[in-house]
């Protein structure tokens, strides 16, 4: 037994050694997960996962991250990403961060962690099977819950979420699960510029947005609202029954008084009603719909309406049949269509030819049969040994010169095809002198990327864009690609971890949206239309055309920061032939007038977006197409090898009638 | 420090003498010169003839032109090395080193310096090949690089034991020609069926980018993992070390036998002579 100073001095020595002790085993951190949008998850999409820390030791700093499983066992592609944040956590401070995350099947669980110097401090798995999932999630913003009775109003399995503003997704991705966002009562100029521009994201990507009116008709009147709204709400109105709804769907409602809002059509159709009452309203936004309702779906005698259905049917317009070419891709049915497959199925390298190789291989010989000759004459002196040893060193030299071929010299053959789809909201309030940049310009790029590496190793990649999301990943080739990817999240999105044996191809479709870099005003007159581009980015558009009736009209290049204003006559263009194959016609126009590697990176992304589609069936809308001869998804960084980047630039245009 | 074995081996008169009778003939350099035209037409016919990247093949030219090369400069190795390059064809070794004024060692060591100048000649003339090959295949240049010590090392230690083989059998020209055919062929052939990690055609596919395809067993040695064709070159270095002391006791064995027959001549003269 241990008394006095020895006891002390013990005392002393295991006090300094807890001191030893790293930081992160005094470290508490209580972590809470929510998955989906209140618990609801929709598979084979992107959903959100709300990771909530609270640090009550000591100040911390380390990584949050979730990890998911994709793939299959059963076709051997199963691989892991994980997906990590940096974090700092103060004493007693409390975060909360919002991961999207893509669930494909519940065979997996999701594990969510939180590691400091390699140490993990708080895990939580999120077992899949126990989690509620749903075909269609509505996300309602109002402050009744009045959506319920949409749970069993159609025949797919239907989730209402209500969500409060603050819990509203930061990045479109966070919408990818959601059907539709119903909001009432409730103002958006609340919400967060990032959330804002989320909601905007989601919606010309092919959400839908509905607005219905209650007694605080002010709130449409906002300035975000309004932007969206096809209609300009003027007041309120009290009326008698909704007469105009009831011999619509053909079910009568009784004749009680409600408030309605009075407002006018001004971009869009009016689906009940008149222009100048609408009822119900709606307008394309992108590939998205803003519908608004002039009534309160939640005040009598709607509530108890029973044409209610019908009414929401119309609303919603739920698509009933399966997105097969998001589930094919998933399931990997779709690789070998992949445009990184079709564009390595074409001669890309550049070996140098068997006539170059055969005078090279005659002038080394010739060359040596020269010095054996020489040599032989002056009986093998040591300047025939000097003359001999510069052949063969100028020989090896000249071969690692001039008899390589170039990309296979490289770490790895990189590239970046992307399809850069511009939506360009015109305002039909605008007129086409307008020189104001549209708020809803924003454009969707889909990144095929494919990173091959000739003798293995370990890549980085860089995403342009901070929310840029990993849709699907395969490997191809004779080694092994590795199944573990790492996305890093921050200011910028790096995928590592991208580990490649020799003679291997790693495949990657992404998806993200950007600011729309080109501003485009269409106007329609009686023989044609007006046109007005102007190129708002760093890189310079070229082979700029129109596909509209069959037609191309080549509009040519656009120079970074310069405009081009053009009318385009149907009736003096010739008409191309019908039953030539869309990007067949296109890549006839711009794939001539570019080198060999660029025109195959433009006849597969022509392939890809227009598919066997013929030029009547494509061109019944205006098209813009043309070319930034750039990587749209990828950042050059150091250590990264040389991207070959093309991007197809696809808008379609809405022209407003003069 | 470097310098040292090299400036040796060109104050060793028999090096001195087999290189410069090496200057002279005619017959080695159209040796060098038509294996090198074989191996570039070898190179011509496996150069790539299209610009795909075949996934699921790998490239071929590197290889070919590293088996040819073998096959061509291993025979190379054990055909001239079985051949005397000094003296008279018809004079016998121990004949020879009576009459030569040289020690035992330094004819040991000037004979095989010579034969390994001779195979740096030979795998200096294909370098520039296997460089474009080795581009053409994307393989790095350490993957050339290992590829040429490969061809080197290997070279050289059958030079050393075609070397070895002609001091002890001289006198039997059909065995030795026989011995060292069959040498040939179980190098270059049998032991790529039998023991891989003997075979040098194989340890550069090893050293190349088809190491993943047909890899070499690999040996933990001191905790590391040595690849198979590292344990390839370990066992040609031996192999060569070997020999090389084979071929040292035989020419001291045989400069002793010649030694002691000058002896036993000299004692027979002299008794002849003697007044008794």
């Amino acid at each position: 037994m241990l008394t006095g100073a020895p006891m002390a001095r013990v005392c002393v020595f295991l006090i300094l050694c807890l001191g030893l002790l790293p930081r992160c085993v005094w470290a508490r951190v209580e972590m809470t997960v929510d998955l989906g949008h209140q618990g609801t998850v929709r598979l084979e999409r992107w959903n959100p996962v709300t990771v909530s820390l609270h640090n009550s030791a000591e100040a911390l700093s380390g990584e949050v991250g979730v990890r998911v499983w994709r793939g299959s066992e059963y076709r051997k592609d199963l691989h892991v990403t994980t997906m990590t944040r940096a974090v700092q956590l103060p004493h007693r401070a409390r975060k909360r961060f919002t991961f999207s995350i893509p669930i494909a099947s519940i065979t997996h669980p999701i594990d969510v962690f939180f590691r400091s110097d390699g140490h993990v401090i708080a895990e939580q798995q999120l077992n899949l099977r126990e989690a509620l999932s749903a075909e269609y999630i509505i996300v309602g913003l109002s402050r009744d819950l009045g959506l319920d009775f949409l749970a069993t109003t159609f025949q797919r399995h239907t989730r209402v979420a209500y969500l409060r503003l603050p819990d509203l997704p930061q990045v479109w991705s966070g919408y990818d699960s959601v059907t539709a966002v119903v909001v009432k009562g409730v103002s958006l100029q609340r919400a967060t510029a990032s959330q804002w521009q989320a909601l905007q994201q989601w919606l010309l990507r092919g959400g839908t947005l509905v607005v219905a009116g209650d007694s605080q008709y002010a709130l449409l009147q906002e300035p975000r609202l309004r932007q969206l709204l096809p209609v300009e709400v003027l007041g309120l109105e009290e009326v008698n029954g909704l007469p105009a709804l009831a011999s619509h769907y053909g079910v009568p409602m009784p004749a009680v008084p409600l408030v309605q809002l009075r407002a006018r059509l001004t971009a869009g159709e009016v689906l009940v009603g008149t222009a100048a009452a609408p009822l119900l309203a709606q307008r394309a936004l992108g590939h998205g719909r803003v519908v608004f309702l002039a009534v309160d779906y939640a005040a009598q005698p709607l509530d108890t309406w029973p044409g209610q259905k019908a009414l929401w049917s119309d609303i919603l317009q739920p698509s009933e049949q399966v997105d097969y070419s998001r589930v094919f891709a998933e399931l990997g049915l779709l690789d070998d269509s992949h445009p990184m497959m079709k564009l390595l199925s074409r001669p890309i390298l550049n070996y140098p030819s068997h006539t170059l190789l055969s005078l090279i291989l005659v002038a080394y010989c010739g060359s040596l049969a020269l010095v054996f000759w020489w040599m032989r004459r002056r009986g093998g002196r040591r300047r025939g040994w000097v003359a001999l040893v510069a052949t063969v060193a100028v020989a090896v030299v000249g071969a690692y010169v001039f008899c390589q071929e170039r990309g296979l010299r490289e770490t790895a053959l990189l590239y970046d095809l992307s399809v850069l789809e511009v939506f360009n909201q015109q305002d039909p309030r605008e007129g086409l002198e307008t020189d104001q940049p549209n708020a809803l310009a924003y454009a969707r790029v889909r990144g095929h990327l494919g990173v091959f590496s000739p003798r293995g190793g370990d890549l980085a990649l860089t995403f342009q864009r901070p929310d840029t999301i990993l849709r699907h990943t395969f490997h191809r080739g004779m080694g092994n690609g590795y199944e573990r990817l790492n996305l890093r999240l921050g200011t910028a999105t790096v995928l590592d971890g991208i580990k490649l044996d020799p003679w291997a191809l790693r495949v990657m479709s992404v998806d993200s949206m950007v600011p729309a870099p080109l501003q485009v005003q269409t106007e329609r007159h009686a023989t044609g239309m007006t046109i007005r581009v102007k190129n708002h980015g760093t890189v310079p558009l070229y082979g700029a055309m129109v596909l509209y009736r069959g037609r191309l009209f080549v509009l040519g290049g656009i120079a970074p920061g310069a405009e081009l204003f053009e009318d385009l006559y149907v009736s003096l263009q010739s008409a191309e032939s019908q039953f030539e194959t869309a990007w067949q016609a296109l890549y006839k126009v711009s794939g001539s007038r570019v080198g060999k590697s660029d025109g195959y990176m433009q006849e597969v992304l022509l392939q890809h977006y227009f598919g066997e589609a013929h030029l009547s069936q494509v061109s019944q809308t205006p098209l813009l197409i043309g070319w930034l001869p750039a990587p749209a998804t990828l950042v050059p960084a150091a250590g990264t090898p040389a991207i070959h980047g093309m991007t197809l630039v696809v808008g379609h245009l809405a022209p407003q009638n003069s | 420090m470097l310098r040292l074995p090299f400036r040796q081996a060109w104050r060793n008169v028999i090096f001195q003498g087999a290189a410069e009778s090496f200057g002279r003939d005619a017959v080695r350099w159209s040796h060098g010169l038509n294996y090198l035209i074989i191996l570039a037409v070898v190179l011509f016919i496996t150069w790539p003839k299209e610009a795909f990247l075949a996934l699921r093949d790998l490239p071929f030219t590197y290889n070919a032109m590293g088996g040819a090369a073998f096959i061509l400069l291993s025979y190379v190795s054990f055909s001239q090395g079985s051949r005397k390059i000094v003296g008279e064809e018809r004079m016998s070794l121990r004949d020879w080193l009576m009459l030569a004024p040289v020690s035992a060692d330094t004819f040991t060591r000037g004979y095989l310096a010579f034969g390994l100048l001779e195979c740096v000649f030979y795998w200096g003339l294909i370098l520039p090949l296997l460089v474009m090959a080795a581009g053409a295949s994307g393989e790095s240049m350490s993957h050339a690089a290992a590829g040429a010590v490969l061809i080197l090392v290997c070279t050289g230690s059958y030079r050393i034991l075609a070397t070895a083989l002609l001091f002890c059998l001289e006198r039997d020209e059909f065995v030795l020609y026989l011995v060292v055919r069959l040498l040939y062929v179980f190098w270059i052939l049998v032991s790529g069926f039998s023991m891989p990690l003997l075979n040098p055609v194989l340890a550069f596919v090893d050293a190349s980018l088809w190491h993943h395809r047909h890899a070499l067993p690999s040996w933990p040695l001191l905790g590391v993992q040595v690849p198979g064709w590292v344990l390839t070159i370990g066992v040609h270095l031996l192999l060569g070390g070997l020999f090389f002391i084979i071929a040292t006791i035989r020419i001291r064995w045989i400069r002793r036998r010649a030694e002691q027959l000058e002896w036993a001549m000299q004692e027979e003269n002299h008794g002849g002579l003697s007044p008794s």
